[in-house]
């Protein structure tokens, strides 16, 4: 009895564990912060990720993109994107975006995903009162 | 001297928590019915303790007191008043003092329904429900100080964060999420106190019916409420994008719609005890999950997670919960023996199980692509992206088995069917489906909006037909008028035609969702003033850019009329806006919505403002055509409405059984 309701569960999260792995691979994109970007030193056309935080207010328009920088709440980028932004692109949201990083140190990308999930408040640094213990 | 009242009443409501807790307990253990009693009473003081808490800090919000950080930083001055008073649940602090307070609510609110008659395991039910709240308790005096006060007093606040203050739907969405999610203690409450004490009978399931039903539907609402605030308020065109702040509330959702249909199969044969035990802890588990998630920071960065005790603090309740809870079931397992077993996979037992595990699956699927990047961060230190793709394809194909499942459940007798009988059944609703699936073949629909269009005929003319079938077997039983046989068959059999409209409910969504999502169509568009461009079946003409002064806010109106472009003739004048908050340098948009309605074949027209040049002026706007859209907040509503008629008081024609007070049900079904 014992044996059969262990191997029973062993097979339903074996299954779960088969299905989420096959379910996931071909949907997951890697990525690396701005800090891990600028310890790894990327060669100059190297291909590779970036994700982070749309700095409010950082968002200007080009001819052919846009231009903003991201934050990983330590360490800003310079991002010039060629292309549509998606439609979800806004300030404060999380984005993962393709490309590489420039000698003028600026990460020029030309693939841009919307990163759900970050709560509505970016990072704010310097600007939060710091608050005393309650009187 | 307002954080100073809202601090100390927190502290002691939480100490009356504890007093709670212990009294309880040792009130069952010594036999002691007035401290039993004492217990429940203190449910009210707590109660009123949170929500002078609740009133300090709306206090120090409407009067600008800028010594609390929290006010600083949520509103200012100019904030208008509306605003002020949302402002208490638009961050994490205040968040949590109004999960604190609907919390409350529910306890004192299970202390006033059992005043009187009570199961046996209600001082136990109690005692679960105190260590909750005093955990969340816990979590607002210290961990997190929503009184934090400043030693610079500043002269204004920054405003509530630009996007939250953007639409009046930001008063209805979080409470009615919170009601649902808390709303699920109680049912926990009660099963861990069968648990315990080993009672572990249907009382459990039947006490608390209501209960889930109502959070229940709680849950319903605000989900759609989300969604269309998302769709009101982003200006990207759609209503869910698979955030994990929007999935978290999903997740027990799912759950608990499974679980309120396996508890009516241990109800009726007396089966799935086990299963049904789970379902409530996992649902519990996942609402503390969604808090925890949606607490700010641990989704921008796992290692936000050890720099405050908040987020060790709820994963160590959600292993308290988990463990205790399948803990508790292992050790009772002798008990929770099933009284019958599956006689034929053709069933209606079987159909719910079925559906049961496929709606597990769904929460699987969503649990997983939401937690997984969180996961492999900690673990790995890769990040990762799960992107909206992943949650498209793989909840899609089980939903679809979920509705064809819902479709011919209601069908099925208890116990065994003979599948002549079903087909006879189903041979009205198969006809219909085949029709809508030619008309939709012939108006030139996709060979997947044909697929769908025809399940989604076949389940809802099965479900009407189970309506009509039982009227009339009503109308033949008692003769009188047809209306009066519809009535009487809907009082008699609220649970089964609740569920049947609920049923609809999510036909309705589901369609709306199909439609849109097979439709979806959309353009960026630049134009200067006078200018038109055409887009699909529509014209877009820029009549010009306004601005307008607020005094929280400036506000840039694009005026723009949409014109038919087969014929001219104007559509209708939309007026997308951008508003420019001093607390945000970034604009926000509010999007401009022609709804639709039957007569403009349900499209929606979806405009919004993405940027004002000066020059000419020039603006660049996005335009959606969403067609269908309006029956997914329809369909919300019939499922929310379906809840609430499985879950009215039936009138009271027998004297209720003394030992659950009230809680007897009507029949579930009238077979003839």
């Amino acid at each position: 009895m014992r044996v059969r309701v262990v191997v029973l569960l062993v097979l339903i999260v074996g299954g779960l564990a088969w299905v989420g792995s096959r379910a996931l691979s071909g949907n997951l994109v890697y990525y690396v912060t701005p800090t891990e970007l600028l310890e790894q030193q990327p060669a100059p056309g190297e291909r590779l990720r970036l994700g982070g935080q749309v700095l409010p207010g950082s968002v200007h328009d080009l001819e052919d993109g846009v231009d903003f920088v991201v934050t990983d709440g330590t360490t800003r980028m310079t991002v010039v994107h060629r292309g549509a932004a998606p439609a979800m692109f806004r300030t404060g949201i999380g984005v993962v975006l393709e490309g590489s990083y420039g000698a003028d140190g600026a990460f020029h990308s030309d693939t841009m995903l919307v990163k759900h999930g970050e709560e509505y408040r970016p990072p704010t640094d310097g600007h939060t009162p710091s608050p005393v213990q309650v009187g | 001297m307002i954080a100073f009242v809202g601090t100390a009443a927190l502290a002691l409501a939480l100490t009356l928590a504890v007093y709670g807790t212990v009294a309880s307990i040792a009130g069952l253990r010594t036999r002691n019915a007035s401290l039993v009693e004492s217990a429940r009473t203190s449910a009210y003081s707590v109660l009123a303790l949170v929500l002078v808490a609740n009133g300090a800090m709306l206090a120090g919000l409407l009067s600008n007191d800028f010594s609390i950080a929290y006010v600083a930083e949520n509103s200012s001055v100019d904030t208008p008043t509306f605003f002020k008073v949302l402002a208490l649940w638009s961050a994490d602090e205040g968040s949590l003092l109004l999960w604190n307070l609907v919390l409350a609510g529910f306890l004192a609110a299970v202390a006033f329904r059992f005043r009187s008659r009570r199961p046996e395991t209600f001082p136990w039910a109690m005692a679960v429900m105190y260590v909750v709240i005093g955990f969340y308790l816990l979590l607002v005096l210290g961990p997190t100080t929503p009184f934090a006060t400043l030693e610079a007093v500043p002269l204004d606040g920054r405003g509530p964060l630009p996007l939250l203050q953007n639409h009046p739907l930001m008063a209805a969405h979080p409470p009615f999420l919170y009601l649902g999610f808390i709303g699920f203690t109680v049912p926990f409450a009660f099963a861990i106190a069968a648990l315990i004490t080993g009672r572990v009978s249907d009382d459990w399931v039947r006490t608390t019916r209501r209960w889930t039903l109502a959070a229940w539907v709680f849950l319903t609402v605000g989900l759609a409420l989300g969604a269309l605030w998302s769709y009101g308020v982003l200006g990207w065109g759609g209503y869910w994008a698979w955030d994990p702040v929007e999935n978290v509330a999903l997740l027990p959702w799912l759950t608990a719609t499974a679980f309120l249909h396996s508890v009516i199969v241990q109800e009726r044969r007396g089966m799935l005890k086990v299963w049904n035990l789970s379902l409530i802890v996992g649902t519990f588990a996942l609402t503390v999950l969604g808090t925890f998630l949606t607490r700010g920071s641990i989704l921008s960065s796992v290692h936000t997670f050890a720099e405050s005790i908040v987020g060790p603090m709820y994963l160590g309740f959600l292993t308290v919960v988990l463990v205790g809870g399948f803990g508790l079931i292992a050790w009772r397992r002798e008990a929770l023996r099933s009284e019958a077993s599956f006689d034929t996979p053709l069933s209606r037992e079987s159909v719910f199980l079925g559906n049961n595990v496929l709606l597990l699956v769904l929460t699987f699927i969503v649990l997983v692509g939401t937690i997984y990047p969180l996961l492999a961060e900690a673990v790995t230190g890769d990040r990762v992206s799960v992107g909206g793709p992943y949650f498209n394809r793989n909840t899609a194909p089980v939903m679809v088995l979920v509705l064809f499942l819902m479709g011919i459940g209601p069908l099925l007798p208890w116990r065994a069917a003979s599948a002549s009988s079903l087909l006879r059944r189903l041979r009205w609703p198969a006809w219909i489906a085949a029709v809508a699936a030619v008309a939709l073949a012939l108006v030139g629909a996709g060979a997947v909006g044909t697929a769908v269009a025809a399940l989604a005929a076949f389940v809802g003319a099965a479900t009407i037909s189970e309506m009509a079938r039982g009227v009339r077997a009503q109308h033949r039983a008692r003769g009188g008028s047809w209306p009066a046989a519809a009535s009487t068959a809907v009082r008699r059999n609220r649970r089964l035609f609740g569920g049947l409209v609920a049923h609809l409910g999510v036909l309705l969504a589901v369609a709306g969702i199909a439609w849109t999502a097979l439709a979806d169509r959309s353009n960026e568009v630049t134009l200067a003033s006078g200018e038109r461009v055409r887009v699909g079946d529509y014209e877009l003409r820029l009549d010009g850019v306004q601005t307008r002064e607020e005094a929280h806010r400036r506000v840039l109106v694009a005026r723009v009329t949409v014109l038919d472009a087969a014929d001219g003739d104007e559509v209708v004048r939309l007026q997308p806006s951008l508003n420019l908050y001093p607390a945000s340098s970034e604009p926000i948009g509010t999007p401009s919505i022609r709804v639709g309605t039957p007569w403009n074949g349900l499209r929606d027209l979806y405009l919004s403002l993405v940027s004002v040049e000066d020059a000419g002026p020039t603006v660049v706007l996005r335009f959606f055509v969403n067609p269908g859209i309006g029956l997914l907040w329809l369909g919300g509503l019939v499922i929310a409405l379906g809840g609430v008629i499985a879950a009215w008081p039936a009138r009271s024609r027998a004297a209720p059984s003394p030992a659950l007070g009230s809680v007897a049900e009507p029949r579930e079904e009238v077979r003839v």
